[in-house]
């Protein structure tokens, strides 16, 4: 899993992350672009405005720089990179509306190590929600 | 799918920005870019920095500052095009354009202009 960036450093910042309170779930959307291999998830709809700041070398996180709030995620090659990297974004494909088949294609593809990895992490993450 | 901008890049190779490209990717995904498709022609034209892309071999990013709207002024637009070779010419096509708060992503090489990363 890539190499994290600072988004304070390079926003000038420190970004307010959306919390579950203020995130109406009807107004997320998630979109694929195929000819880009780039997948959006809009926590506010569509149309807001932001500048993209990359974590790694694929997943890229939208701030408004007039609320400095997160708005989103971009992920750049989604399909090709991201989900092979780590298979949790694989989450997101089928409400993105990609072809379950080709959700298949690309799981199938993913090697155990990986989905191994992806498998500990979410692990990790719910035993560190319940120890925090 | 109609052609909605053609232009030269500071190299003089053609790049072209198609209407689905335009509409349906650009202006929904990305409030920050004007709604006026000539400004990918200036980034393109007279950028600031130009770097290989990270994971598409045939990709080049063009970044120029200061184009945005609702966006702290020094931030960058964002063009990402594909080239692909026919007869020996060069032919591009945008993909994408975002807002971006510095010129070079990660895996990004740079081709040109301003030094740094």
């Amino acid at each position: 899993m890539g190499h994290t960036r600072q988004l304070k450093n390079l926003l000038g910042y420190t970004p307010v992350l959306p919390t579950e309170e203020d995130l109406d779930i009807e107004k997320v959307v998630v979109r694929y672009h195929p000819d880009a291999d780039t997948l959006y998830v809009h926590f506010y709809g569509l149309g807001q405005p932001a500048v993209s700041v990359d974590l790694n070398e694929y997943l890229y996180v939208r701030v408004n720089d007039e609320t400095r709030r997160v708005i989103g995620i971009q992920i750049e090659g989604y399909l090709e990179f991201a989900v092979r990297d780590d298979p949790r974004w694989l989450d997101w494909a089928e409400l993105a509306g990609i072809d379950p088949a080709e959700i298949e294609r690309v799981r199938a593809e993913i090697s155990l190590d990986k989905k191994r990895a992806a498998a500990l992490q979410a692990t990790f993450d719910e035993l560190q929600l319940a120890t925090a | 799918m109609a052609e909605i901008l053609r232009c030269e890049d500071r190299w003089g190779r053609s790049i072209v920005l198609h209407d689905d490209t335009w509409y349906e990717k650009i202006l929904m995904d990305h409030g920050e870019v004007p709604n006026d498709p000539a400004i990918l022609g200036q980034v393109l034209r007279d950028p600031d920095r130009v770097n290989f892309d990270a994971k598409h071999a045939s990709g080049e990013n063009f970044y120029r500052q200061g184009l945005l709207q609702h966006t702290r002024r020094h931030r960058y637009l964002k063009v990402v095009v594909r080239f692909e070779q026919a007869i020996g010419e060069s032919e591009g096509t945008i993909v994408s354009a975002y807002g971006t708060a510095h010129y070079q992503s990660t895996g990004e090489r740079r081709r040109w202009g301003t030094r740094g990363n």
